[in-house]
């Protein structure tokens, strides 16, 4: 009986999964079949295998694609290390730190994190602008490391929050100081935290489009998300083929980092609270 | 979301405008010039406007040429917040849309003052009105366009339907023969592709009926009796079945021009600018035929008339002005860019450039670019009032209102001026 509930149960979630696939698979087979067909003949089954789009694509922008995806990777390669860096030293201030103005200033950190960014976009846009940033990765990096992620900072403050005080009183004891108690016992306890850290910011930064569009205005620094919706423009046709065949390339990171970081981001977010 | 940054940035440029930039008639720079050229499109467009790019820096190797290409909404977004921070690309590609949001505002160059580097000679009169703002040129069309209709000639002659009389046919006409196709389709194919979802079409049925949209001062004057027959002429079409079911044909404005109808051949006549022409060819693989519009024998002045494509601007705070003057006269009027470019940008609005590459088109540029020869047009429409950049997703939300039944054809119309007028009152 239970084994025959337990199929029934399978059955019903693989179901459910590929019509939450559909539209990612539709995509690969669109890839893979010629440009006018591909609104034409909507449905999965192929009937002849192109791999020409792949090709195309591949060679259509000013650059080879190849160029892009590197651009991305040392993008969110440098997010991720800024937010690693100043995130967490972030939170340990506001979690095992006692100073003036601490719940005032964790409120307006929260704060920040409403603030949708067409608002702020314009001042900082002169902001950066006057530094000679404009068309180059700093805008994008340099807050980063300071710490204005505040999601990252608010995931490690509730994970610090969980680990027991006697460790850090302990280590006081010991001879420890701030510093020490950080690197030497608070750091390597969070590592789901920070886990999970490197994978939202990985998948946030490979797919984020706006700002990469206001700030990278030179081809050549383009990145993934921008280069791609350079194949597409309402008014004219546009080479859906190519772009499909770019957008399952640059799909295979995102996929392959959630593939291998799955078990650290369930636990991380288990354990901090952000259920 | 875009309106917030939009917003914003107005706020912020009015505050920033005041100075110009430098002359536009002053000498080339010797020393080495870097100019910024922005402009909207796909993959297509970009590789052959950076062939022009290098063929201008060849020429001209002291210039160097900076082009930052983007997709339609991007682009809007990426140039209000450039423009906002007074960062703004030297040339810029601009729309009818939103043309005088930017001249009113001061961000962008005068061409009058630009003569020395940049010849407008070869366009026509009637094709330079249409890039004034106030009297002042700050536009240069790039390639014309004209409303048309579109038919599938091959879905025709296999339901056996005469291809109708495109010189003397109403929209009554227009209709019969959709419900033909429609009868004949057995579901799968419908007559028409419903429009209602852009300004072109709204243009038309406004002109046919001797009223206009924008009177010159920006104000909206168009009678509601009118809009109300367009809309209830649009929810006829859906109800007896001559269009697409409701949800279909909004699904499908909402698509790109390779999910329409015409493209997948599920509609046999549709409205469309007559240079869409080789995509919608090439996405359906059918035949198809540029026709005149209906209605147009019996209304007493034409309701066709020039749009242009898209446009050349510089930036008023461009710093090497005379050299962008140069830039944009290389792209406008020599034929080395025409031979590059052909009609990627529409037919170009260039009289003598037009004539000197028709016979260098494929078959459907050929057929789009006669079609201009052909047809009968009246004086262009004024260009967008500043504020009413909007004006087609309004148009767009009352259209799908009307197809589901939310609201009648009069509501719809009287709510859709009213709201006009409040977004250019509020610019």
């Amino acid at each position: 009986m239970t084994s025959l509930r337990k199929a029934f149960k399978h059955a019903v979630l693989i179901l459910l999964a590929l019509v939450m696939l559909y539209p990612v698979l539709w995509m690969v087979v669109s890839s893979l079949r010629p440009d006018n067909e591909i609104f034409r003949r909507p449905g999965l089954i192929l009937d002849s295998l192109q791999t020409h789009n792949y090709g195309e694509g591949w060679n259509a922008l000013s650059s080879p694609f190849g160029h892009y995806l590197v651009n991305s990777a040392i993008l969110v390669l440098a997010c991720i290390i800024g937010n690693l860096v100043s995130c967490s030293m972030a939170a340990y201030a506001f979690a095992r730190l006692d100073f003036t103005g601490k719940k005032p200033w964790f409120a307006i950190m929260l704060g920040t994190i409403m603030l949708p960014i067409h608002v702020i976009i314009v001042p900082q846009y002169i902001l950066f602008s006057q530094l000679d940033w404009i068309n180059t990765f700093l805008p994008l990096v340099v807050p980063k490391f300071l710490a204005t992620d505040a999601f990252f900072v608010f995931l490690m403050v509730q994970f610090i929050r969980g680990l027991p005080r006697e460790l850090d009183e302990a280590a006081r004891i010991d001879g420890c100081g701030h510093a020490r108690i950080f690197l030497r016992i608070i750091l390597p306890l969070m590592l789901p935290a920070l886990a999970t850290t490197v994978i939202f910011t990985f998948i946030w930064t490979w797919n984020d489009f706006f700002s990469q569009l206001i700030y990278l205005t030179d081809p050549e620094m383009y990145t993934v998300p921008v280069a791609l919706r350079s194949f597409v423009d309402a008014t004219v046709s546009t080479s859906w083929g190519s772009m499909f065949a770019m957008s399952v390339v640059s799909l295979l990171p995102v996929f392959l980092a959630f593939l291998v970081g799955q078990r650290y981001l369930i636990r991380g977010i288990a354990t901090t609270g952000g259920k | 979301m875009r309106r917030i940054a939009l917003a914003v940035a107005a706020a912020l440029m009015l505050s920033a405008c005041g100075s110009g930039g430098g002359s536009a008639d002053q000498e080339l720079s010797k020393d080495p010039v870097t100019l910024r050229f922005t402009w909207w499109g796909a993959d297509e467009r970009h590789q052959r406007t950076q062939k022009v790019i290098d063929l201008f820096q060849k020429k001209y190797p002291n210039i160097t040429v900076k082009g930052e290409f983007k997709d339609w909404n991007g682009y809007w977004e990426s140039l209000a917040t450039t423009v906002a921070a007074n960062d703004a690309p030297d040339i810029i590609q601009m729309d009818e849309l939103y043309l005088s949001s930017y001249a009113e505002r001061g961000a962008l160059l005068d061409l009058g003052t630009a003569t020395k580097y940049l010849k407008t000679a070869d366009f026509d009169k009637s094709a330079l009105d249409t890039g004034m703002v106030k009297g002042k040129l700050y536009a240069l069309p790039v390639g014309l366009a004209t409303y048309s209709i579109v038919a599938n000639t091959d879905l025709l002659d296999q339901y056996k339907i005469k291809l109708p009389d495109d010189a003397t046919w109403t929209w009554d006409d227009f209709k019969k023969i959709g419900d033909e196709v429609s009868k004949a389709g057995g579901g799968k194919v419908t007559g028409v592709q419903s429009f209602g979802f852009d300004a072109g079409s709204m243009n038309i049925w406004v002109r046919q009926h001797g009223a206009v949209l924008f009177d010159e001062a920006g104000k909206v004057v168009v009678p509601e009796n009118v809009l109300a027959g367009y809309w209830t002429y649009i929810r006829d079409l859906a109800k007896s079945g001559v269009a697409p079911a409701p949800s279909v044909t909004i699904e499908r404005a909402n698509g790109s021009l390779d999910q329409s109808g015409t493209a997948t051949n599920a509609s046999a006549l549709a409205t469309w600018w007559n240079t869409q022409i080789p995509s919608l060819a090439t996405a359906s693989g059918a035949k198809l035929k540029l026709l005149k519009l209906p209605g147009e024998s019996q209304s007493s002045s034409p309701g066709a008339y020039f749009k242009p494509s898209m446009y050349w601007s510089i930036s008023a705070r461009s710093e090497h002005p005379a050299e962008a003057a140069l830039l944009v006269d290389f792209l406008a009027n020599s034929k080395e860019t025409a031979d590059i470019m052909l009609t990627d940008r529409g037919v170009p609005a260039n009289s003598k450039i037009r004539t000197a590459i028709t016979p260098k088109l494929g078959e459907y540029d050929k057929a789009a670019a006669e079609y201009l020869d052909t047809v009968k047009v009246g004086t262009a429409p004024r260009v967008t009032p500043n504020g009413a950049s909007d004006v087609e997703a309004i148009i767009k939300r009352h259209t799908e209102e009307v197809l589901s039944d939310r609201e009648t054809p009069e509501q719809a119309a009287k709510a859709f001026i009213t709201e006009l007028q409040a977004e250019i009152d509020g610019a």
